[in-house]
């Protein structure tokens, strides 16, 4: 496979970003806070030493490329659930609202997602492997948009804080999912040959963003979260006994009531 | 043809996860901005309130002459709440 400067060039610069961000993570100590998500940089790194090595052989590199691929679907799953995780257990138990609710999101994903996919163009080259990984890219692709929405619209709904590094974190992968469905529903109609122009075109748009997603998560998981307000120990006895009187004249209301 | 249908469903879809992202947002916007919502939005609550209801209770604190009951605990407890700036 031939590779040209401005293919070398995001190579590269994927490779220095996720180094840099490794670094990050494990300078400001965020390791022990999102280990999955560690482990998902440190295979992208091993992922572009491994592509740039088989980039030689057409067949090594699909299969390299699938394989790893899995492993990458497999690892985006679990940030998910460590995002999760974070937004929706604040305090180390879950959010009795939200774990019904975030149970349906994830089946009502999956069921979309493989709608949307059984619906997608037949790719125009109808090698196995080739539609394995088209198809597969953008059920992927759909599946973690749609989780993260549904992660945003739920935190929102149960009023949980969305300003700490796991919500940056998935805000990054979110809008990388989602500009990578427009690619890969792109492939999905129009192949994966590199000898057309579009699709060399739609992969460096794709880099692109996902450069500004690295760039994203480097600044943020840099600079501290910001520290959430503690309720004064004063406070929390007023309202225990303000929730307590208003129980009690509420139960008294529906006495009166019968 | 099934290519036209598809990216016809995917265009509502993903309509949709934006519409979906922009309404979550600007609610996020509006709670942060108004905590316990609108001053409509909290009259509004207060419309749902059975009046009949608390002027029972008033009642009930006081004796036929309007004069306070002694022996009413619950006025103690009112009191309580709000000497508590409930």
């Amino acid at each position: 496979m031939q590779l040209t400067g401005i293919d070398l060039l995001f190579w590269a610069a994927g490779f220095v970003a996720h180094v840099i961000l490794l670094l990050v993570l494990w300078i400001r100590r965020r390791v022990a806070t999102f280990p999955f998500f560690t482990i998902l940089i440190a295979s992208y790194i091993i992922r572009t030493v491994v592509l740039y090595f088989t980039a030689g052989s057409k067949h090594a590199y699909l299969l390299a490329y699938l394989s790893l691929g899995s492993v990458d679907l497999t690892l985006q799953l679990c940030v998910v659930y460590e995002m999760a995780s974070h937004v929706f257990r604040p305090l180390g138990n879950w959010a009795p609202d939200a774990r019904v609710r975030l149970a349906w999101i994830v089946f009502a994903s999956i069921a979309i997602g493989a709608g949307l996919t059984w619906l997608s163009a037949i790719p125009p080259e109808h090698t196995l492997l080739r539609t394995i990984l088209i198809r597969g890219n953008f059920f992927s692709s759909v599946l973690m948009t749609e989780l993260f929405v549904g992660m945003v619209a739920l935190s929102v709904t149960i009023r949980l804080p969305w300003r700490t590094h796991a919500a940056r974190i998935a805000q990054g992968l979110g809008f990388y999912s989602f500009v990578w469905i427009l690619i890969a529903a792109g492939q999905s109609y129009l192949g994966i040959d590199r000898s057309v122009r579009i699709y060399a075109d739609l992969t460096y748009f794709r880099m692109l963003t996902y450069l500004i997603c690295a760039g994203y998560w480097i600044i943020t998981l840099w600079v501290d979260a910001p520290v959430p307000k503690a309720l004064p120990k004063e406070m929390e006895e007023h309202l225990l006994v303000l929730q307590r009187h208003v129980g009690a004249y509420l139960q008294r209301l529906r006495t009166m009531g019968r | 043809m099934r290519a036209t249908y598809f990216f016809l469903v995917l265009s509502v879809f993903l309509l949709a996860l934006l519409a979906i992202v922009v309404h979550y947002y600007r609610r996020r916007i509006r709670t942060e901005k108004y905590p316990y919502g609108s001053w409509e939005k909290l009259l509004g609550r207060f419309s749902a309130v059975n009046r009949e209801n608390l002027a029972l209770i008033a009642l009930s604190l006081v004796d036929e002459f309007g004069q306070r009951r002694e022996d009413e605990n619950d006025a103690d407890m009112v009191d309580d709440w709000w000497d508590k700036g409930a």
